[in-house]
């Protein structure tokens, strides 16, 4: 059903290496003086992905966190255009070479998936490729699912490798890092005190994953997306988005959720426009100039976050824009559940058409 | 009967007998420390109807939504008849919209229900970072067995995870109600947050400010905070108006601190403290920290609490001709 990212090359487990975290803490210090290290530190909500200098601060074990580090390649605000005197001039950013440290495989494969969504029809967002070109990811696999995962309902795995350059595995004293692209292989190669791994750890690494992954709930997932879509104007969606209240916290806590808004704040002649993510949870988000709403309630509403992810992901991309981190499940204020919808939508389809 | 069988039962009877079109209160959650709020509008969609001490969304704040005019409704439109579970904090909210003119006192049919607080779940992952709760189980006396990712297990005080709000409540059994389920149970008094509040209203102003711009930088501007709450039914915000456009859409500190201070100010003399914003917050934000201090300063400029009863006009909704003006200074 899902690909595997272009570019990617299979796993050699000849390149496997073993870091001790004492190694691990070090070369990440290291790498802080010429670059920024984004990783999951503490924070009152569990931890949170943010720019860190201080390596020890960095949580090995840590659950899903509230915000996925999508911001790392599209942040929450930007700037892409600074006017002056009514002359508009581009802002394109030029980060440091970054390392992204620590996203989980299903945050990993949303950036992969956020490549497709920002590389399309022959257009590169700009703004976009210049953080990801510098961006190095190096994914962690799970080995305590959270309560709301459903990675490996949508095509993830907990050691899955998408979207990552390298993948680390944590063995208890020491972590197996899989190099996945050649930036990956390039990062470990340069890595002090690493060893290459033995079969044992390989293995092991292997047995982790697998365990972790036994203890993921399974979802059914809809395997004919466009047979969604006979569920369109079905009656179902009222019954579903009932208790929705019309907050975008689903939409902003979604690692693959992309959609933005342009703001332009000037006065004469001078001031920026601002890209910020929007939500199509909220009702201005398609609100016409004319006044009027193509969706007016948040039944219509939910539908289009569900249909975008589910039917109209494997049309544009090939891919389901879902990787079952479960924070919308985990966010939303009034207890609607993905999972429990996809449920229902299988239930509408294989019933024979919508409710 | 338990109170949830009486809940599941009079809800049921009063969807046979058209009484009520819908009722509007819980269902339980396959998340640990959660309920999702549900509308049932059958006898089926009644026996999903759940009480428990995860019921934290103030389900008052669908009824406007529910239950508002909609454009180019004719003559004869009437709005449903929504029936609601309403603890103690829900009913004030229910009060409050109907004294605010925002649902009609005839179109609810409030299922009252005394409260002894329900979960943070912050709170409760704190206690168990950097492993998630995996699933809670209540037990009696006033606790609860958290178990964890890391399969760790826990018996915890509800006072331990229970969200500020219902710690500090005063008004645990509905101060409206069409009729009651369970026994009333024992009102206390004020909690922790007096205590909070007063420390930090001790801080120097600097401090103070900071640690205010500190809480808020936190924000996402996903408006959780706004759309869990029964007071903000304005069909346009503030925050969203683009004629003017007081505010911008950015996550800079001004924008924050606007939307914010804008919220908390709409909120004075109406807050009734449910601490369903806290509850929705992703991010674990206090957005007490400013509500708690605008109700207090009502109570105290002006006197009473907001919406703990139909016959008594809030200060701030009242206006009479020997009003102080002296606030108002010369152009």
């Amino acid at each position: 059903m899902t690909e595997k990212k272009e570019g990617t090359k299979p796993e050699t487990p000849m390149d496997a290496r073993i870091v001790s975290k004492e190694d691990l803490i070090a070369a990440l210090t290291a790498l802080a003086q010429d670059h920024t290290v984004i990783a999951p530190v503490d924070d009152r909500t569990g931890a949170v992905f943010a720019p860190t200098q201080d390596a020890a601060a960095v949580r090995l074990e840590y659950r899903n966190t509230s915000l996925s580090p999508k911001a790392a390649v599209f942040p929450q605000i930007e700037t892409l255009l600074a006017f002056q005197d009514g002359v508009a001039t581009e802002t394109l950013p030029e980060p440091p070479e970054t390392v992204l440290f620590g996203a989980r495989p299903c945050d990993a494969r949303a950036l992969a998936m956020l490549d497709r969504v920002f590389q399309r029809d022959g257009i590169d967002d700009p703004y976009v490729a210049a953080r990801r070109d510098r961006l190095t990811v190096i994914a962690l696999a799970c080995d305590e699912p959270g309560p709301a995962c459903f990675c490996t309902s949508v095509g993830g795995a907990p050691d899955d490798h998408t979207g990552a350059d390298v993948l680390a595995t944590d063995l208890g004293e020491a972590l197996l890092m899989r190099p996945v692209t050649e930036r990956g292989e390039a990062l470990l190669a340069a890595l002090d005190g690493a060893r290459p791994a033995e079969a044992g750890e390989i293995e092991a690494a292997q047995e982790r994953s697998a365990a972790a992954a036994e203890k993921i709930g399974r979802v059914p997932v809809p395997s004919e997306p466009a047979r969604l879509l006979e569920a369109f104007d079905s009656e179902i969606w009222a019954e579903i988005a009932a208790g929705c209240l019309g907050c975008g916290a689903c939409t902003y806590a979604c690692p693959t959720c992309h959609c933005f808004d342009l703001t332009d704040e000037h006065k004469r002649g001078t001031g920026r426009r601002v890209r910020s993510w929007d939500t199509c949870a909220l009702p201005l988000f398609t609100l016409h100039a004319s006044g009027h709403n193509p969706r007016p309630s948040t039944d219509a509403r939910l539908r289009q976050r569900v249909l975008h992810k589910f039917a109209y992901g494997p049309e544009t991309i090939d891919e389901m824009l879902c990787v079952g981190c479960g924070r919308c499940v985990s966010v939303c204020p009034s207890g609607i559940d993905l999972r429990r919808i996809l449920a229902r939508l299988d239930g509408c389809i294989a019933g024979g058409g919508p409710g | 009967m338990t109170v949830q069988e009486q809940l599941r039962h009079r809800a049921a009877e009063l969807l046979a007998d058209g009484t009520i079109d819908l009722f509007v209160g819980y269902a339980a959650s396959d998340a640990p420390l959660k309920a999702a709020v549900h509308v049932a509008r059958t006898a089926a969609d009644a026996e999903m109807l759940t009480w428990n001490s995860f019921c934290a969304p103030n389900v008052a704040a669908l009824l406007p939504k529910l239950l508002r005019r909609p454009d180019g409704a004719g003559e004869d439109w009437a709005p449903q008849r929504v029936g609601i579970l309403a603890k103690g904090c829900v009913s004030r909210s229910i009060v409050g919209l109907i004294k605010a003119h925002q649902i009609p006192r005839e179109a609810v049919h409030v299922i009252g229900v005394g409260c002894d607080g329900v979960v943070d779940r912050h709170r409760a992952a704190r206690l168990f970072t950097p492993a998630a709760i995996l699933d809670a189980e209540p037990l009696d006396g006033d606790r609860m067995l958290l178990r964890g990712t890391d399969g760790a297990e826990r018996t915890v005080d509800l006072s331990e995870i229970l969200l500020g709000s219902c710690l500090d409540c005063q008004h645990r059994n509905a101060v409206l109600a069409d009729e009651t389920i369970g026994d009333p149970v024992p009102e206390t008094g004020p909690g922790p947050q007096e205590d909070a509040a007063t420390s930090f209203a001790a801080r120097p102003i600097d401090e103070r400010w900071e640690a205010f711009e500190e809480e808020i930088s936190r924000c996402i501007r996903c408006y959780a905070c706004r759309e869990a709450c029964p007071n903000c039914y304005c069909t346009e915000c503030f925050a969203e108006e683009t004629e003017p456009h007081w505010i911008g859409v950015t996550t800079d500190p001004s924008d924050l601190m606007l939307f914010h201070l804008g919220r908390a100010f709409h909120q004075a003399g109406r807050c009734v403290d449910c601490g369903a914003c806290v509850a929705a917050c992703p991010m674990g934000i206090d957005l007490r920290l400013l509500t708690h201090k605008v109700n207090r300063d009502v109570e105290a400029l002006f006197g009473g609490e907001a919406s703990v009863s139909l016959d008594i006009v809030e200060p701030l909704l009242q206006f009479e001709m020997t009003d102080d003006e002296g606030f108002i200074t010369e152009p």
